[in-house]
């Protein structure tokens, strides 16, 4: 009797035993063929791979030559599917040809390849501070036939209207592979740089978002991460990984805001003068079980991720920094979908400033930031009055929020389905201090806003497209 | 795990496909329907029939009340077919309720006639049909169809690159772009899924000769005449018109 990896394995430990078990365990084992014949698989054909290795193929099937197959056997169907999930091909279907000698099979794998190169993201806006920024992110994923996706990104902005801005400009490379050798193991690489302009607030009001009112200090990030994963059965992964970058920043001896009212202030730039070293161990566990990824009605994503960089590990900067996320989907007994986030993040120590949580990442009525950078100086809209808009990073941050999305329709050939959707919540930024120390009345001094979005959600065979409020205020100067 | 499995999201609506043509018969304690679908397969998924693996028929029929959208009752039947490679025979395999029957088809165009019709598949007890009552049989075929589970796991690997392969680091917002643009194939929840329905119809009546009993006799009967009481929604001999 076969050994399989059976979902809902508790540890990684436990994946990796189940794993050793069925490398170790006998391949001629016959699965359950209570219907027709059985065949012994005498060798196995790929067709139809003109880029991609046959290794590649082979390792995704779970029949291999020498086992015994039966014409009703759930590994076959089951290779086919990995096979497909590669990305790789548009079409796979296995079948047998009659072997050498009577009750011996030829297995056939035969796949129609499709291309591989993805445009991931479009990074394209325009804000008050920075007039222009453009980019891509996209990669091959199956690079040179051998299964490895490669990647590339960048994005460029002009130089803005803060005072001192420079142009900014980010690029990444990435390679990574998934279930190194058949394993349930992955490993990826990426190298970063960047030549940031970072806005500081210097005067002005908090909810004052002229380029004016601030200035901005240059730096640049120069380095990489690289990460391993494992699979834990069919819904979570766990991940390991070290990023280290070289810091490089020209700060002015201080820096202060003056307040309206005369009053000045230190602001914290987080970074430090010169060259510094950041050097983090990274921990990620995700449990996926969205039905769909881009149009889920059923299901959670769940992903906790922790990062501690320390002087021990060679780094500039200590801090410990946790970051908790959940997103549910719940079907409604009319059809409809309910989906309910969560998500909670603090940071100890002293991390560096493109580490801290910012606005933008949390409010999807801000900006973000398009490969590290920031592209606006606008604040928070602060729907209720409060404090939100003292500082646009944070060490704790947190979102709450529903989303309430009506399938359109499901299932189409070129059109695979369409949300209507519209949402809201609220989110916090700040810092402790902010909590030991107050000079205004509670309701004010509170770090939190509402946001608010709604559009469509078209999931179609060229890609997806996310057309919303946020998506459309993100990226335009209103 | 996946083949022969019943998808949990598998449905139908009395609204739901063309009209077909079908036979209803009505044994005077059973409900059945008889129905062809020949235009299930296509010639290029019929030659797949010899690729010496089982393909999977699975067909689903709701009765309806005409008008409503709640069914009265459901009826399944499934196929398996596989070609075997030596003896060069088909073997066809049909189940449902009433057990396991398995045929033995030397030609790929009579196992095709064994899973693309359903004979005398049993819908409801005659007593839950009332008389008078307009009904519609909605039908749903499905070849190969997959679990919900493993189409939700094939569809997250195939539409999300790998996460490695994104540029999600820190500092960067997880609220989506404008546009990700990619071939992204879609798996079905079945290789091929046909949905019609038959015309609103009344319960055939049984005509019972003069001096017999209204009880029906024991078992099948192969083809009840028509009784008056049917509305013109049914053609002769119970046949629903296409």
């Amino acid at each position: 009797m076969g050994v399989r990896i059976r979902r809902g394995l508790a540890s990684p430990l436990a994946a990796l035993a189940a794993w050793v078990l069925l490398a170790l365990a006998p391949r001629h084992a016959a699965h359950a063929a209570d219907f027709g014949p059985s065949y012994l698989v005498e060798r196995i054909v790929v067709r139809g791979n003109g880029k991609t290795a046959d290794g590649v193929i082979l390792r995704q099937l779970l029949v291999h030559a020498g086992d015994v197959v039966g014409a009703d056997d759930g590994r076959v169907e089951v290779s086919r599917f990995r096979v497909l999930a590669l990305g790789f091909f548009s079409d796979v279907q296995i079948r047998l040809e009659r072997g050498g000698a009577r009750g011996r099979g030829v297995l056939v794998v035969e796949v129609v390849e499709r291309g591989t190169v993805i445009l991931n993201q479009l990074f394209l806006g325009t804000s008050e501070a920075v007039p222009l920024w453009g980019g891509v992110d996209f990669s091959e994923n199956n690079f040179v036939g051998r299964g490895i996706g490669a990647g590339a990104a960048f994005v460029f902005a002009e130089k803005g209207s803060v005072p001192l801005a420079r142009p900014q400009r980010a690029f990444r490379l990435r390679v990574a592979t998934a279930h190194i050798a058949g394993t349930p193991f992955s490993a990826a690489a990426t190298l970063l740089y960047n030549e940031a302009s970072e806005p500081f607030r210097i005067a002005g009001r908090d909810d004052d978002g002229a380029p004016g009112q601030f200035i901005a200090l240059p730096y640049r990030r120069i380095g990489g991460l690289a990460s391993f994963g494992i699979d834990i059965g069919a819904y979570s992964r766990l991940a390991v990984g070290g990023r280290y970058e070289r810091v490089q920043a020209t700060l002015p001896g201080s820096l202060v805001r003056t307040h309206a009212d005369g009053r000045t202030e230190a602001v914290v730039v987080a970074l430090r003068q010169g060259d510094s070293d950041l050097s983090t161990l990274i921990l990620t566990f995700e449990r996926d079980t969205r039905s769909d990824p881009v149009l889920p009605l059923s299901g959670s994503r769940i992903a906790v991720t922790g990062e501690m960089g320390s002087r021990l590990l060679g780094s500039s900067y200590d801090f410990y920094k946790l970051t908790v996320q959940y997103q549910g989907w719940f079907r409604l007994p009319w059809g409809h979908v309910i989906s309910a986030l969560a998500s909670v993040g603090a940071i100890t120590g002293d991390p560096p400033l493109f580490d801290r949580y910012y606005l933008g990442d949390l409010d999807p009525l801000v900006p973000g930031r398009p490969l590290g950078l920031s592209m606006s100086t606008q604040p928070s809209r602060n729907f209720l009055g409060a404090g939100i808009n003292r500082a646009r990073y944070g060490t704790l941050a947190g979102i709450v929020g529903a989303t309430y999305l009506w399938p359109l329709f499901r299932g189409g050939r070129y059109f695979y389905g369409g949300h209507l959707f519209a949402g809201g919540g609220a989110v916090a930024l700040a810092e402790p201090s902010d909590a030991r120390y107050r000079d205004l009345p509670l309701r004010r001094a509170l770090p939190i806003d509402l946001y608010f979005d709604g559009g469509f959600l078209l999931d179609t065979y060229i890609g997806i497209f996310n057309l919303s409020i946020a998506n459309f205020l993100g990226r335009l100067p209103l | 795990m996946l083949l022969g499995v019943v998808t949990a999201n598998a449905s139908a609506r009395p609204s739901d496909g063309p009209e077909r043509a079908a036979k209803l018969d009505d044994d005077g304690r059973t409900l059945t329907l008889s129905v062809d679908y020949p235009d299930l397969f296509d010639p290029v998924q019929a030659r797949r029939l010899d690729s010496g693996f089982a393909t999977h028929v699975v067909a689903r029929a709701w009765l309806f009340r005409d008008g409503k959208g709640k069914p009265e009752a459901l009826a399944l039947r499934t196929f398996r077919v596989a070609y075997d490679l030596w003896d060069e025979v088909y073997l066809v395999e049909e189940h449902d309720e009433s057990g396991t029957h398995t045929y033995r088809e030397p030609k790929r165009e009579g196992a095709l006639r064994r899973i693309t019709s359903l004979t005398r598949l049993s819908i409801a007890e005659s007593g839950r049909v009332p008389e008078g009552v307009r009904h519609v049989v909605a039908v749903l075929v499905e070849v190969n169809p997959v679990s919900p589970e493993l189409l939700a796991q094939v569809r997250r690997w195939l539409t999300r690159p790998p996460e490695a392969h994104r540029f999600t680091d820190a500092g960067e917002s997880f609220f989506g772009s404008f546009v990700s643009i990619f071939l992204n194939p879609r798996v079905g929840d079945a290789e091929r899924v046909l949905r019609f329905r038959t015309s609103p119809f009344f319960r055939p009546v049984r005509i019972q000769p003069a001096g017999k009993a209204a009880r029906p006799p024991p078992g099948p009967v192969p083809s009840p005449a028509v009784g008056p009481a049917l509305g013109p929604a049914l053609g002769p001999k119970g046949e629903v018109g296409r």
